[in-house]
């Protein structure tokens, strides 16, 4: 079996200021002049453009030092051409960011936070920058062993189901400071 | 993509490495635990619900998953998931361990029979049943010995005993401990074992195909004469000569035949005698609690990321280990009690040296001193020039870290 990886290219410039974008084939990208640079190389499965980061997901035979060179060259190419990295229809299709924070709050308060409830936890949107998410988890959340696997296999899943146009979506808690979660880390 | 099935406790440190790793592999990911999750039904592909502590019974639920949503892959590395892991694994027929196998390494008498059957170096040991009227009778091997469980981990009810009236004391001691724990079999009975002195060194491997892969060899500088044997310092690369590195890596290569483990990671503890490596025991799992953090490998790769690759069928040559001296202070509880806040993890964090003090308890948590504990309060990573400059920095933050616990 060929194992897929993702190996994240940092710019010394933003390449999609304060957006982000997930293309998971050549043919999402046809609108990305620099994922479709990207999916270009062979190997590339799935492309992340966030900010000044770009995450390149390869699944095939090739070795990162191979595709990543690739990689390196496909991104120095699109700098020089001067091209916008995402096509302005992309930037046209994710909504405001009040249209966003209302429709994400909506699933917090519909899907999520009604689930979470049952662990005394609780989901609360901070805010949101171009598409990004920022989420902060409470209650039994704060410090729970399995806080990771709630957001990212649930709370993630439950926003980008009813609300694709999001982009990374980061969690802010101070998990240190979590004084009731409901699974303490205590087990080898 | 290929389909990861996680099997992860709830109460495991490592829900964030692991979680990570298998992003950075770019897999679908089902987490399996044993308890439901409170989102489960927001991603039904994303969640099972196994009961790990009956492994058997975790097949026909992850047969009937698979049916949905194919599963390429399954990886438990605690304790209390690598039967289950074993059993699953085998009924997809993919890659595993047996389950006699993984059964055995858990099982201290068991284990101790096999590697002696395969002359593997390893404490003289009897085995006492708990309703034997003499049960707490002096070993034929004389003292100083060991009373240990046959089943918990993290050296959880191990007590060095040096003479007949504390042996007496200790049986009784951990007997109590032993009927306290949930899922114990008191027929287990417990073993007492010949106290091996030396220097006590980890082993991290790697089994692919039934050949070991040496990933890390750690020293552990603070002597660990007892009576307890709660882990402090855990260094790498290890300063042993290559001589006895290799025998180390000989040995434990010998203890996973002997025991028939062929797949996955292992963590072994030994101590090095002046006859050689004895082994005290053979963990198929990786290494506790968020130690793994010590390690990186290639360019910057994680343990999990090592173990999710060979999980998922990856068989290019391994990537060495980065070389630069790196290590691990598991904080000790102290006195115990109620927590009411760790004082001291900013100056900790401040020592040349340090990467980062991670407090894995909160507030409130009542924490118990070993041999009745068996959880850390926390850990402090650090690294160096040299091992030396490691464990220095190591021990100069542990001084800053004070527990404040409730007084009564």
């Amino acid at each position: 079996m060929t194992v897929p990886t993702m190996c994240r290219f940092t710019i010394d410039r933003p390449v999609y200021p304060d957006q982000s974008f997930h293309f998971g084939s050549a043919e999402a990208a046809e609108l990305s002049p620099l994922a479709s640079r990207l999916f270009a190389v062979e190997g590339v499965a799935a492309v992340l453009i966030t900010d000044n980061r770009i995450t390149v997901t390869k699944y095939g035979p090739a070795t990162w030092p191979e595709v990543g060179q690739q990689v390196g060259a496909a991104i120095r190419e699109h700098i020089a051409s001067g091209e916008a990295a995402v096509s302005p229809e992309i930037r046209e299709s994710i909504p405001p960011v009040d249209v966003l924070r209302d429709r994400i709050q909506g699933v917090l308060d519909r899907e999520i936070n009604p689930s979470v409830a049952s662990h005394g936890g609780v989901v609360r949107l901070l805010d949101v920058k171009g598409n990004m998410v920022y989420v902060q988890m409470g209650g039994g959340c704060q410090g729970c062993g399995m806080a990771d696997v709630t957001l990212k296999q649930g709370v993630e899943v439950a926003i980008r189901s009813e609300v694709p146009e999001v982009g990374e979506i980061m969690d802010t808690t101070d998990h240190a400071s979590g004084n009731n979660p409901y699974y303490a880390p205590s087990k080898k | 993509m290929p389909r990861l099935l996680l099997l992860l406790p709830t109460r495991t440190y490592r829900t964030p490495a692991l979680l990570a790793a298998a992003a950075r592999c770019g897999v679908e990911l089902t987490v399996a635990s044993e308890e439901s999750s409170s989102v489960a039904r927001l991603n039904p592909s994303g969640f099972l619900t196994l009961p790990f502590s009956s492994p058997d019974d975790c097949v026909a639920p992850v047969l009937a998953f698979h049916q949905q949503f194919h599963v390429d892959a399954v990886i438990g590395i605690d304790d209390t998931v690598v039967e289950a892991a074993a059993v699953v694994a085998q009924a997809l027929g993919l890659p595993h361990n047996e389950l006699a196998s993984v059964s055995a390494a858990r099982d201290k008498k068991r284990s101790r029979e096999l590697l002696t059957a395969e002359n593997v170096a390893c404490p003289e040991s009897e085995w006492r049943a708990w309703d034997e009227h003499d049960c707490d009778r002096s070993p034929g091997f004389g003292f100083p010995a060991v009373v240990k469980p046959l089943s918990l981990s993290a050296s959880r009810g191990v007590i060095r005993v040096d003479d007949p009236a504390a042996l007496a004391a200790a049986v009784s001691r951990v007997g109590l401990i032993v009927a306290a724990e949930e899922g114990v079999d008191l027929a287990d009975g417990f073993l007492v074992e010949s106290f091996v002195s030396g220097p006590e060194v980890a082993v991290e491997g790697l089994l692919r195909d039934g050949q070991l892969e040496v990933l890390a060899v750690f020293d552990k500088p603070d002597p660990l004469e007892g009576p307890y044997f709660e882990e402090t310092i855990y260094l790498t690369p290890s300063r042993l000569g290559q001589q006895d590195q290799a025998a180390v890596g000989e040995t434990c290569a010998a203890a996973c035949r002997a025991l028939g483990l062929t797949e996955g990671a292992v963590h072994v503890e030994m101590r090095v005698t002046e006859s050689g490596p004895v082994v005290i025991e053979v963990n198929p799992r990786a290494i506790g609690g968020l130690c793994s953090d010590v390690l990186r490998f290639g360019t910057g790769l994680s343990l999990e990321d090592v173990l999710l690759h060979h999980a998922l069928g990856d068989r290019a040559p391994l990537p060495d280990r980065v070389d630069t001296a790196a290590g691990v202070l598991m904080l000790p509880v102290q006195s115990g009690g109620v927590l009411v806040r760790v004082d001291g993890v900013e100056a900790a964090g401040a020592v040349a040296g340090v990467e980062r003090v991670a407090i894995t308890v909160h507030p409130g948590q009542e924490l118990t001193a070993w041999p009745e504990g068996g959880a850390y309060p926390g850990f402090v990573f650090a690294r160096g020039q040299s091992t030396e400059d490691v464990e220095q920095a190591l021990h100069t933050a542990g001084e800053e870290l004070t527990l404040v616990y409730e007084t009564s």
